[in-house]
């Protein structure tokens, strides 16, 4: 009880609620013991009830406990009055509700949590209610509420949403999933399931929960990103695999010694008709026992997958046989390849049998082109001999030896010519002739046909072999022959025993350096070679200068010596090969 | 050279026959039968005596000069001088080596030295 002025009398109840004695309450003032924030709305009621406009009141307020803690109560008040109608006091009941105040506090906190959390969610969330039949059965669904997820991909707001039938919302009769939803509320059991919604063109994976009776959820989660994603990888595994199928090589998947995995090419070139009849078996199966370097095909390719899976890709030719026994030449390919945990190896099989025989071919068109050229080589020989052989003839049937030697001469140097030709198919390259053997065949040839003067000339050689073009040969020869001609004629008029010295020699340039000596009677005093009436100096230099591009130089200590030197074509300064 | 001695040229290019009989003839030589192919080759040592046989390796009928040469071997025992043009060739060595001939020489033949090979084998 407390008075209009505020002064209270309590019950013991009323004293162990605050913690206070029944003297303390004597002494204090209900505003001290009511919340400061609910003492307006307590002095409000209080003057309802003084001016009478209300007869009694209810409320729920704040008292505030002698520790400082307030507590929440359900307060009840009457004035009492007397005969009068004068107030006397306030006769108050009141019950602590703080427990239930503070659980109600808890729900609500719950409750905001939840809601923002519905809001906030990426998924979409909306909350449908059944719609039944008169027999029933479940004809289709309302939508009770959504959340901003929804409302965002809806393109409009939940007012246009709430209440409104699915087959209408979703412009379908049945509505989407009826069945499906159906089934959840009966069996009250979750479903998962993916959904593809044509009018937004995404996809979405969805799970629907029954949250009260005939009432369900669907949370729904867009997977378009991921369907796509999902779509590529697909489109690109079949396009690796047409590759793989397509190839012209054969492609084999290997773990630890075994094919895993084979393209359509491998059973072709292996002669399998089926998958069966490869995969599973090591390489050593579709090989003769032994390879053609002699060593067994099972050591040898568990060498070679020992060093792939090592990490060094192996390349290598290997004879294969088919499923029939037959040989397959082929070039093979090994890489390792790690996929999850696991170490592969991957085979890729060439058929070089073609490239082989081609191969062949080609060996035995060159070898061909060669007899061809040597067989030319020698038609020229022997056609430049027989020229030789029909001056020869002409010479002696003429009588005259002034003619015969002139002859003579002709055919030494025709020889000299047919000489080159007999070393080019002579020697390995077919394109040049050593000119140390040259040069030391042809002196032996043109003191041969100079025996018949009478005059014995030894030949002293100092040779470095000199490869050299046909080019180069064939001048070179004309020069020696006018060379041994001048000996002959000229350097030795009383005859006895003459000795020409010809030594050949590269220089360090790469020119070539001949120098042809004899020791005869010399050359005249104040010769001048290029004042040469004769045509044997003519020709002597011409060859050198002007074929050989070359110099050309006279010396006369004891006898005559000549030197000649002259730079070699481009792409043979190189010399031997 | 020793003058008066038959010899059977076997030589299938007319000119150097030619040449070379009438070089042979000028060099003292009695008789000198040249013929072109291995088979008249045979048929001439056959029916008539020769001191040497001065034969070239390739001639113009099917049969070569060796060929020739070891058919005559087989019934009269007359030297004979070669002439070839590969006288660095294996197969030819070979097959030159077991019958034994006087000389082998290098074609273009150097008439001197075809002298001295006839000379050496008349001696």
């Amino acid at each position: 009880m407390s008075s209009p002025s505020g002064e209270i009398q309590a019950n013991p109840a009323f004293c162990d609620m605050l913690g206070y004695t029944a003297g303390d309450l004597r002494r204090l003032n209900l505003r001290d013991i009511t919340h400061p924030e609910d003492w307006a709305e307590t002095a409000r009621i209080m003057n309802e009830l003084l001016a009478g406009r209300v007869p009694s009141a209810r409320s729920v307020g704040r008292f505030l406990r002698k520790d400082g803690k307030s507590i929440w109560a359900d307060v009840s008040t009457v004035l009492r009055r007397d005969d009068k109608g004068r107030p006397l006091h306030f006769f108050t009941t009141i019950y602590d509700i703080t427990d239930r105040i503070e659980a109600e506090e808890a729900l609500m906190a719950s409750e905001r949590r939840f809601h923002v959390l519905f809001e906030a969610m990426k998924e979409i969330v909306v909350l449908h209610e059944e719609v039944r039949d008169a027999a029933g059965r479940m004809v289709d669904y309302r939508i009770v509420d959504c959340n901003r997820a929804f409302e965002e991909i809806a393109g409009m707001s939940r007012d246009r949403v709430r209440n409104r039938l699915a087959s209408d919302f979703y412009g379908s009769d049945p509505p989407p999933y009826l069945d499906r939803y159906a089934e959840v509320l009966e069996r009250e059991r979750p479903a998962f399931f993916e959904a593809f919604s044509a009018p937004m063109g995404r996809h979405f994976s969805v799970s629907a929960f029954v949250f009260s009776p005939g009432r369900f959820a669907t949370v729904s989660t867009d997977i378009t990103e991921r369907k796509k994603m999902e779509n590529r990888l697909r489109e690109d595994e079949a396009k690796y695999r047409t590759l793989f199928e397509s190839a012209d090589d054969a492609i084999q998947l290997m773990r630890g010694d075994v094919f895993i995995d084979c393209n359509e090419r491998s059973l072709r070139m292996f002669g399998c008709s089926g998958k069966e009849e490869f995969i599973g078996r090591p390489p050593w199966e579709f090989s003769p026992p032994v390879q053609p370097d002699g060593r067994a095909s099972k050591d040898k390719a568990r060498d070679l997958i020992a060093a792939a899976k090592a990490g060094a890709p192996q390349r290598f030719t290997w004879r294969h046989c088919r499923l029939d026994g037959s040989p397959l030449e082929a070039e093979v390919s090994l890489n390792s390849l790690t996929l999850g945990n696991e170490v592969y190896l991957q085979a890729i099989v060439r058929d070089i049998g073609d490239r082989k025989t081609h191969e062949e071919e080609i060996q035995r068109a060159l070898k061909e082109k060669e007899t061809l050229i040597r067989e030319v080589y020698h038609r020229t020989k022997n056609n430049m001999n027989v020229i030789g052989a029909m001056l020869s003839l002409r010479a002696r049937a003429l009588g005259d030896p002034r003619i015969a030697d002139i002859f003579h001469e002709i055919v030494d140097r025709i020889w000299g010519m047919a000489l080159v030709h007999k070393k080019l198919y002579e020697s390995g390259d077919l394109h040049r002739i050593d000119l140390r053997e040259y040069i030391s065949d042809l002196a032996g040839q043109l003191t041969g046909s100079h025996k018949a003067t009478g005059i014995p000339v030894s030949v002293k050689l100092d040779l470095e072999e000199i490869p050299v073009p046909i080019d180069a040969a064939i001048p070179c020869g004309m020069i020696l022959n006018e060379l041994f001609s001048n000996v002959f004629k000229h350097a030795f008029p009383g005859g006895g025993a003459g000795e020409v010295r010809i030594r050949l020699a590269r220089a360090g340039d790469g020119a070539v350096e001949l120098d042809f000596r004899d020791n005869g009677i010399g050359l005249p005093p104040g010769f001048d070679f290029r004042n040469q009436t004769s045509l044997g100096f003519q020709t002597l230099v011409m060859l050198v200068e002007h074929q050989l591009l070359g110099e050309i130089a006279f010396g006369a200590d004891r006898g005559c010596a000549c030197r000649i030197r002259f730079p070699l074509p481009r792409g043979h300064e190189g010399g031997h090969e | 050279m020793k003058p008066g001695l038959a010899i059977l040229l076997v030589e299938d290019e007319a000119i150097i026959a030619m040449d070379l009989r009438f070089r042979l003839i000028s060099a003292g030589c009695g008789r000198c039968r040249v013929v072109s192919t291995g088979e008249a080759a045979v048929a001439s040592a056959e029916t008539e005596p020769f001191d040497m046989i001065v034969m070239d390796n390739h001639l113009a009928g099917a049969m070569d000069g060796i060929e020739a040469a070891a058919r005559i071997r087989d019934f009269k025992d007359i030297p004979v001088i070669f002439m070839t043009g590969y006288p660095q060739d294996e197969v030819y060595l070979a097959k030159t080596r077991p019958l034994r001939p006087a000389a082998c020489l290098d074609k273009p033949v150097i008439f001197e030295d075809l002298i001295a090979a006839i000379d050496s084998v008349a001696s």
